[in-house]
């Protein structure tokens, strides 16, 4: 099973490879895209994940190949506009052929059309924002040859179960943290929350799912290492025959929010919640 | 301009009729959107269904009982349809059904890609409208909006879906897309906006969930941001 985080420099490529993780996905920022975006818009452009500039993207992609981990670009962006078709092409065939990447991560059906029109050999990674929660939609995906599906953190684990069991052929991505919050400085107006699937790990790996991600955006590094090192330490105890009940303590240890683990606050995949919403609903 | 109203039951369909004042009310008079007096409205159409949650979606027998409802008063009708797990495609597909035996020509709003699909495959008399969820947009109410549609490419894949029209919301600045020259049509929604920010999770807001934080965990959270405040 693979380990996906998110890397934005070279020394962070490094440590998260050295880590365990096995592929990065980098942000593509000064990409020259001449969007229509107005000057000082910045929310387009994903400032709050950490980017990497195309003229670092050699050092990392060098770094990240010398220990057999893949790198995929995020062109998750929602601002392209006409005047950017071409660039866009230019772009994606350039960092596809030069820098030997292994793949695109978007979520944009024109993007990938494209992408198969232009006859530009690369992987694309679908991104959790195509809210894959289907089987016609995997089917859908898999029209415009994109059999690599991050699926999106509100799925229950049964519903990934059967997803990974129905659709063969199809390699399945999951999140199993989100976010941060009890070793940050809360913000002036909210604490930001995280979603922890670490004890879901052993069914993942047995369900036959690809790879498992850590997504924490622009978060301090040492967190994410700390992170990639957790899961794949637990990945490390699966192969040597771990029980889940060793899997979850180590989880529940290595991520030191012991009390958070037994509010179930913290647990994404769950189907309490949408219990919760049905028998709401039958009561209406 | 056509109107249309969302409703959530049929009998919502009779205030219409009985009291044609009473709709405006829920709009505040500080919305930024300007909207003629309620004697100048005549809605031609109703908007029927979900838009973010499979759990509400309705069954086959409130659908018809909306749907015969809209036809008697010669409305014309779209069903909403949300994003939806393998347990509700079934449900969807039944509603399809009973759309394309009792009308000529009817829309469906979709909000999943794997639900456009079915429409293209199996529901070809449906018009699929591309709806609120997967028409990906960055609102920032101080400047003009993004919206996907703006790449060309996105805009020639829905033309090959059959897809007529695109759902918007209604922000306070303007979308930085000419939709006549996309060949697409433009829904408008308000008073409401559909607004999804990162951590965002259904069912999470639950208040079970929030309210079962124990004080202690919250405390510790606070004495650790104290302390790195320090630090």
């Amino acid at each position: 099973m693979h380990i996906v985080s998110r890397a934005s420099t070279l020394q962070e490529a490094e440590l998260l490879v050295l880590s365990g993780a096995t592929a990065l996905v980098l942000d593509l920022k000064g990409s020259h895209l001449s969007t229509s975006v107005p000057e000082g818009n910045t929310s387009a452009h994903n400032v709050a994940d950490v980017t990497t500039s195309i003229n670092r993207l050699r050092h990392i992609v060098d770094c990240a190949h010398r220990d057999e981990a893949a790198i995929y670009i995020c062109l998750d962006d929602q601002s392209y506009s006409d005047s950017d078709t071409h660039q866009v092409i230019k772009l994606i065939r350039q960092i596809c052929t030069t820098y030997d990447i292994e793949g695109i991560l978007t979520g944009n059906p024109g993007l990938i059309l494209t992408i198969r029109e232009e006859n530009i050999f690369t992987d694309v990674l679908l991104s959790p924002e195509a809210l894959v929660l289907n089987r016609q939609a995997v089917v859908f995906w898999n029209e415009l040859k994109v059999n690599r599906i991050f699926l999106p953190s509100y799925l229950e684990a049964d519903e990934i179960e059967k997803l990974v069991d129905d659709m063969d052929g199809n390699d399945f991505y999951v999140t199993v943290f989100r976010g941060c919050v009890h070793k940050k400085i809360p913000s002036i107006n909210s604490i930001d929350v995280v979603f922890c699937a670490l004890c879901n790990i052993p069914r993942f790996y047995r369900t036959g799912v690809t790879a498992v991600s850590v997504d924490l955006g622009g978060e301090p590094c040492h967190w994410k290492i700390g992170l990639v090192t957790v899961i794949k330490t637990l990945l490390d105890m699966l192969e040597q025959g771990a029980s889940d009940e060793e899997i979850s303590r180590t989880a529940r240890e290595g991520i030191e929010c012991a009390e958070l683990c037994q509010s179930g606050y913290l647990c994404m995949y769950q189907s309490s919640s949408r219990v919760l919403v049905k028998e709401a609903d039958s009561r209406i | 301009m056509e109107w249309a109203l969302f409703i959530k039951r049929a009998d919502e369909l009779t205030q219409l009729e009985e009291d044609h004042q009473c709709w405006p009310s829920v709009v505040s008079p500080d919305c930024a959107i300007p909207y003629p007096a309620s004697h100048d409205l005549s809605f031609t159409r109703v908007y029927y269904g979900t838009e973010f949650c499979e759990a509400v979606i309705p069954s086959t027998t409130e659908l018809e009982e909306c749907l015969f409802a809209s036809l008697e008063r010669g409305l014309s009708f779209t069903f909403v349809t949300p994003h939806v797990t393998d347990t509700y495609l079934d449900t969807l597909g039944a509603c399809f059904d009973i759309l394309s035996r009792n009308l000529e020509e009817a829309e469906v709003v979709v909000n999943d890609w794997g639900v456009l699909r079915m429409l293209k495959k199996r529901h070809t008399r449906l018009t699929p409208i591309l709806g609120r969820v997967l028409n990906r947009s960055l609102i920032d109410h101080r400047k003009s909006n993004v919206t996907c549609l703006m790449y060309f490419p996105f805009r020639r894949f829905l033309w090959n879906y059959g897809v007529k029209r695109v759902e918007f919301d209604c922000p306070a600045q303007p979308w930085g897309i000419d939709l006549e020259k996309s060949a697409l049509g433009g829904s408008l929604y308000f008073p409401f906006d559909c607004g999804v920010i990162n951590n965002c999770f259904p069912g999470q807001s639950e208040k079970k969930n929030f309210m079962n934080i124990p004080d202690s965990i919250i405390n510790r959270v606070i004495h650790q941001a104290s302390a790195q405040i320090q630090e």
